[in-house]
């Protein structure tokens, strides 16, 4: 059971990553503000795994790149927020490079009529 | 990333109030839906998923699961040495014959070569007993020991003790007092000097001789002050008057066959006249001698 978590960890770790720096790139948020806000910006098609989300927060924390304060949101209700770190925000531009490099190399592989099309 | 242990409870409450918040705001999001609060509720921790498993998770983050992983196996190692209590008790039995042989051993190693006895030549005293048919180790009688004195060719010199309980008075209320009756070879064949004062003559275990006693250095502290002028001074003991003469030092003590450090010491002709009382009624006494030097 662990050994499942763990690989789909692994296989979101990636991009999951990027999704949080770049969801907090518009303002501090808190953790179910990040999965209403990559679930909703994506359509309804992301749906974050809380079970994936709060280890990411607590590594990225560890880095560095987010950090965490606790607050009282408008409900009266203290609530644990994230906000981007200047480290984060450099780690948010490396990370969208490579997503970029990634994503080009794999519409590559898909489609290589129209890339050839494009040279 | 290394957490303090101290830490660590802090963290866990952190971590169980977000994933709670959390809950809660998905919950309120659904009811602002139109869910009902039972449903929403229900429909959320579905969501939410294994909160248990999420904490477990985020712990590692952490990095100090090393530490948690270890209490676990010490405890599941505890409850395989529960469910096989044979194997359990002869690994105890095991290390505490082990133990307990090695700290057998080095007691008395400790206490023979590395911490002797603190008087001079330890390894030549020694204790004497009279062998009776009951009795393997029997007591002296104080003629007995007169004789062994005077024919002893073996040892350099031999003492004996009794041990007695005084009744003191006129020093503020009655009170008892433990107290040794000695001959005068004692102090000196241990080596052991008064603080102040001296020790007992040689003729002064005499019968007849005049009452003479030492005092311990407690009961010199207790009494008198621990005051210089203490000598020549008399305590009453049973009734009768003796003249304190020393002190014996703080650190005497001594524990071997009855004797016991005591708060004063008399002559042992001092006791209750043996040499003139029917042989059983005045008892018996242990000796110490020490061997040729």
């Amino acid at each position: 059971m662990k050994h499942r978590y763990q690989n789909r960890i692994e296989l979101l770790q990636g991009t999951l990553d990027l999704l949080i720096l770049q969801t907090l790139r518009w303002g501090p948020q808190h953790g179910y503000g990040i999965s209403q806000a990559i679930r909703v910006n994506s359509g309804d098609i992301l749906q974050v795994d809380t079970g994936s989300l709060y280890p990411a927060l607590h590594r990225l924390e560890g880095e560095r790149w987010i950090a965490a304060e606790w607050k009282v949101s408008e409900n009266k209700q203290r609530v644990r927020v994230y906000r981007l770190t200047a480290a984060g925000k450099k780690q948010l531009v490396s990370e969208r490079s490579r997503w970029a490099q990634l994503s080009d190399a794999i519409a590559g592989i898909l489609e290589p009529a129209k890339r050839e099309g494009e040279a | 990333m290394r957490i303090p242990v101290w830490r660590r409870r802090r963290q866990q409450e952190d971590l169980e109030e977000e994933v709670q918040s959390h809950l809660q705001m998905a919950v309120r999001d659904r009811v602002d839906r139109g869910e009902t609060p039972k449903h929403a509720e229900e429909s959320a921790r579905r969501e939410l998923g294994n909160v248990g498993l999420i904490k477990e998770i985020t712990r590692e983050m952490w990095g100090w699961t090393s530490l948690e992983r270890f209490l676990q196996d010490l405890r599941y190692g505890f409850r395989m040495l529960v469910k096989s209590p044979g194997f359990t008790t002869i690994a105890i039995l095991t290390l505490a014959l082990g133990i307990g042989a090695n700290t057998a051993l080095f007691s008395v190693v400790n206490g023979v070569l590395l911490n002797p006895l603190p008087y001079p030549q330890p390894e030549q005293l020694v204790t004497l007993h009279e062998s009776k048919p009951n009795f393997e180790k029997g007591s002296i009688s104080y003629p007995n020991f007169r004789d062994w004195q005077k024919e002893n060719r073996t040892f350099s010199a031999l003492a004996v003790y009794r041990g007695y309980s005084f009744s003191l008075t006129r020093r503020g209320a009655a009170e008892q007092v433990r107290g040794e009756f000695v001959t005068s070879d004692f102090f000196p064949l241990l080596g052991v000097n008064a603080v102040i004062g001296r020790t007992f003559g040689p003729r002064e275990d005499e019968v007849g001789a005049g009452p003479v006693a030492m005092i311990s250095a407690g009961f010199w502290k207790s009494k008198f002050g621990a005051s210089a002028d203490v000598l020549g001074k008399s305590i009453t003991l049973d009734g009768k008057d003796y003249t304190i003469i020393g002190v014996i030092p703080q650190s005497f003590d001594l524990l071997v066959g009855s004797f016991r450090a005591s708060e004063v010491y008399a002559p042992i002709g001092q006791w209750n006249n043996p040499l003139s009382t029917a042989a059983p009624a005045w008892g018996f006494m242990e000796s110490a001698g020490s061997g040729p030097a």
